[in-house]
C-alpha cells in the first residue's frame, strides 16, 4: 500500500476556502498535505481523522527563502501555541492543521486577511498573470492577424493550429482569474467592512477543461505530425518536451539547491531567473536554427528523387525531369493541406533557356466547410481588379474557363487587360483547389493529365 | 465607508491593547483575550501577527524585550491614549443608550 501520493490541484491561489475544505476531505480519507511541490502536491498517508485546515497567505515570505525568516517563525510559533501545525507551504501561501475540536481561526480580522490576501497576491499571483496575459495577448493579436491576412496557409499549418487552441486557452485561463480576482476582492473588501468573511471560490472544471483541451490538441497535432512523415517536426516537437521537462526540472533543482546553501532570497531569485532564461534561450535559438538548416536544405530538391511532386514537367512534357530543379514547400493540418512545387530548368545544363518551366499550388480541403473560403481566397489572390494599386489597363483578372477538359467542376483563366489570357489557371474540384502556371500554352490532353495527377 | 486607521479600535484591537498595558508576549495575549472575555472574544494568531506589526509602526506599542523568537511589547503612551479615546467612546455609547431607554420608561 502507498504511503505517499501526488496530484495535481488546480486551485486558484486566492481560493483559502476551496482548499481547506478539499484537504479536509481528504484528511477524513487518510491523506495529508505534506509539500507542495512544482509538478504537484504530495499527500502522505495517515489515519483518517477530522482535520481543520486554515490557509493564509505570509506576504513576507518568498519561494526563495532558504529557510523560513525570523518573522515567520515567530507567526508560526504563534500559529502552533493555538494548535495549528504548518502542513505545507508555497511561497506565501501557509496551509495549517489543527487537530482540536472547534479550535480558533489564525485570521479572526477579516479586513486584515484581505490585506494580506491582496498583499501576497501582488507579490506572485498576480504579476505572473499579467505577465501571461501580455504574453498570450501579443500571441493571440499575431495569430489573429496572420489568420486575417492568410487563412488558408495559417490553417494548412498544425503547428499553428496548436497554437491557435493554446494561446486563447492560457488568454481566458488568465482573464478569468484576474476577472474572479478583481471581483472576489472588492467583494471581500466591502463584506469585511462589515465584519464578515467571503468565502472564495476557484474554477477547477475551467482549469481542467483547458488542460484537457490543450493535451488534446496536442495529441492530435503530434499524431498528425509522426503519421505525415515529417521527421523534422517529430524532432522539433521531442526536443521541445524534453528540453521544457529538463528546464524545470533544471531550475527547480538550483532554487531547491540554493535554498539548502541557505543562500539569501535575492541571490537564489536571481541564479534562478538567469539559469531558466539562459536554458529556455538555448533551447529555442537551438531547436529553430536546427529545424531551419535541415528544412532549409530540404526545399530545393530534385524532382524524381525522393521527394516526387504529384505533378511532373516529364509528365507534361516530354523533358528529362534531372534537368530539372524543384522548390517544394507545404503545410498540412486536419483542416487543410497546402502544397507549393515549382520546377525550373536547371542553368547547369545545356539548353536550359529552351525548357519550360510549371508552378502549382494544391489545396486540399478535408473540412468542407472551409471549401468556400479556400476558393474564395484563391480567386482574390491574383485578381487585380479591386487593388487600386495596380493602375487601370494593367490589372489582371479572373476571367471563366472550360471546365471540361481539366475534369473540374469549375475552372478560371487569368487575364491581363494589356496582354490578353494568361497561361494561369484556377481549377476547382470536389475536395482540392488547384492554382497552376503553365510558360507553355497546354494541349488538351495535358489538361486532362493535370486533373488525373493534381484533381484526386 | 473604509475604517480610518484606528480612529476607532475593532473589540479585538480593544483587548489586545488592554492586554498590553503590561509587558506581555504575544503568546499570552493570545491566551489572555479569551480569559478576560469569558472567551468571547477571541484573536486568531495571524490576526495578532498583524495587529502587533501595525501597532508598533503606529507607535502605539514598543518591543521592550526579545528572548529568541519571544518577542514582549507593551502600551506606549500614544497607545494607552488611542485606547483611552476608545473607552470614551464606548462608555459615551453605553450612557446614549441607557439615556435612549431611560426616555422610553417615562
Amino acid at each position: 500500500m502507498k504511503d505517499r501520493k501526488k496530484r495535481v490541484e488546480m486551485f486558484s491561489f486566492y481560493d483559502h476556502t476551496g482548499i481547506e475544505a478539499h484537504l479536509q476531505r481528504m484528511a477524513g480519507r487518510g491523506w495529508l498535505l505534506d509539500k507542495i511541490g512544482a509538478f504537484g502536491w504530495e499527500y502522505r498517508r495517515i489515519e483518517p481523522k477530522e482535520l481543520t485546515f486554515c490557509v493564509c497567505y505570509f506576504s513576507k515570505a518568498s519561494g526563495f527563502d532558504p529557510e523560513p525568516s525570523e518573522d515567520q517563525e515567530t507567526f508560526y510559533d504563534l500559529c502552533r501555541h493555538t494548535g495549528w501545525t504548518l502542513a505545507a507551504s508555497s511561497a506565501q501561501m501557509q496551509i495549517f492543521y489543527n487537530e482540536r475540536e472547534d479550535p480558533v481561526p489564525i485570521e479572526t480580522d477579516p479586513v486584515l486577511e484581505v490585506e494580506a490576501i491582496h498583499r501576497s497576491a501582488k507579490k506572485s499571483f498576480l504579476s505572473v498573470l499579467l505577465l501571461q496575459l501580455f504574453v498570450a495577448l501579443m500571441n493571440a493579436a499575431i495569430l489573429s492577424s496572420r489568420l486575417l491576412a492568410d487563412p488558408v496557409r495559417t490553417l494548412a499549418d498544425d503547428s499553428t493550429l496548436f497554437l491557435m487552441v493554446c494561446w486563447p486557452a492560457l488568454l481566458t485561463i488568465c482573464a478569468v482569474e484576474l476577472g474572479s480576482y478583481h471581483l472576489w476582492h472588492r467583494r471581500a473588501k466591502r463584506a469585511a467592512e462589515h465584519g464578515q468573511f467571503l468565502e472564495t471560490s476557484s474554477r477547477p472544471w475551467l482549469q481542467w477543461g483547458v488542460l484537457c483541451t490543450v493535451t488534446f490538441a496536442f495529441a492530435l497535432w503530434t499524431a498528425s505530425v509522426a503519421t505525415s512523415g515529417r521527421t523534422v517536426e517529430t524532432a522539433v516537437i521531442v526536443l521541445l518536451l524534453l528540453g521544457t521537462a529538463v528546464i524545470i526540472l533544471v531550475t527547480d533543482g538550483i532554487r531547491r539547491l540554493l535554498k539548502r546553501r541557505k543562500e539569501p532570497a535575492k541571490v537564489s531569485r536571481l541564479v534562478t531567473m538567469l539559469v531558466c532564461g539562459a536554458l529556455s534561450i538555448l533551447l529555442t535559438v537551438g531547436v529553430v536554427f536546427g529545424a531551419l538548416r535541415v528544412l532549409t536544405g530540404s526545399q530545393h530538391s530534385r524532382p524524381g528523387s525522393e521527394d516526387e511532386a504529384p505533378l511532373t514537367v516529364e509528365d507534361l512534357l516530354d523533358e528529362d525531369v534531372r534537368d530539372y530543379g524543384q522548390i517544394r514547400s507545404g503545410s498540412r493540418s486536419l483542416l487543410l493541406d497546402w502544397s507549393y512545387v515549382y520546377q525550373y530548368p536547371r542553368r547547369d545544363v545545356e539548353g536550359w533557356d529552351d525548357r519550360l518551366g510549371l508552378e502549382y499550388t494544391v489545396t486540399l480541403v478535408k473540412a468542407p466547410f472551409l471549401y468556400g473560403l479556400c476558393r474564395e481566397k484563391a480567386l482574390e489572390e491574383r485578381d487585380e481588379l479591386g487593388d487600386d494599386r495596380v493602375p487601370q489597363g494593367h490589372k489582371e483578372f479572373w476571367g471563366p474557363a472550360d471546365p471540361g477538359p481539366w475534369g473540374a467542376a469549375e475552372a478560371y483563366r487569368l487575364t491581363a487587360q494589356d496582354g490578353g489570357p494568361l497561361e494561369i489557371y484556377l481549377l476547382c474540384y470536389e475536395d482540392r483547389i488547384v492554382d497552376i502556371r503553365f510558360e507553355w500554352p497546354p494541349a488538351p490532353e495535358q489538361m486532362a493529365m493535370v486533373g488525373e495527377k493534381l484533381g484526386g | 465607508m473604509p475604517r480610518a486607521k484606528f480612529q476607532t479600535l475593532t473589540e479585538q484591537m480593544f483587548y489586545v491593547l488592554l492586554c498590553l498595558r503590561e509587558e506581555c508576549c504575544g503568546m499570552d495575549i493570545l491566551d489572555r483575550v479569551p480569559a478576560m472575555t469569558g472567551k468571547r472574544v477571541s484573536v486568531g494568531s495571524g490576526t495578532l501577527y498583524d495587529l502587533l506589526e501595525r501597532f508598533c509602526q503606529a507607535g502605539m506599542i514598543r518591543e521592550t524585550r526579545v528572548e529568541g523568537r519571544k518577542r514582549s511589547y507593551v502600551l506606549t503612551d500614544q497607545g494607552r491614549e488611542v485606547l483611552a479615546k476608545e473607552y470614551g467612546r464606548i462608555c459615551a455609547q453605553a450612557e446614549d443608550y441607557r439615556a435612549a431607554f431611560r426616555e422610553e420608561e417615562r
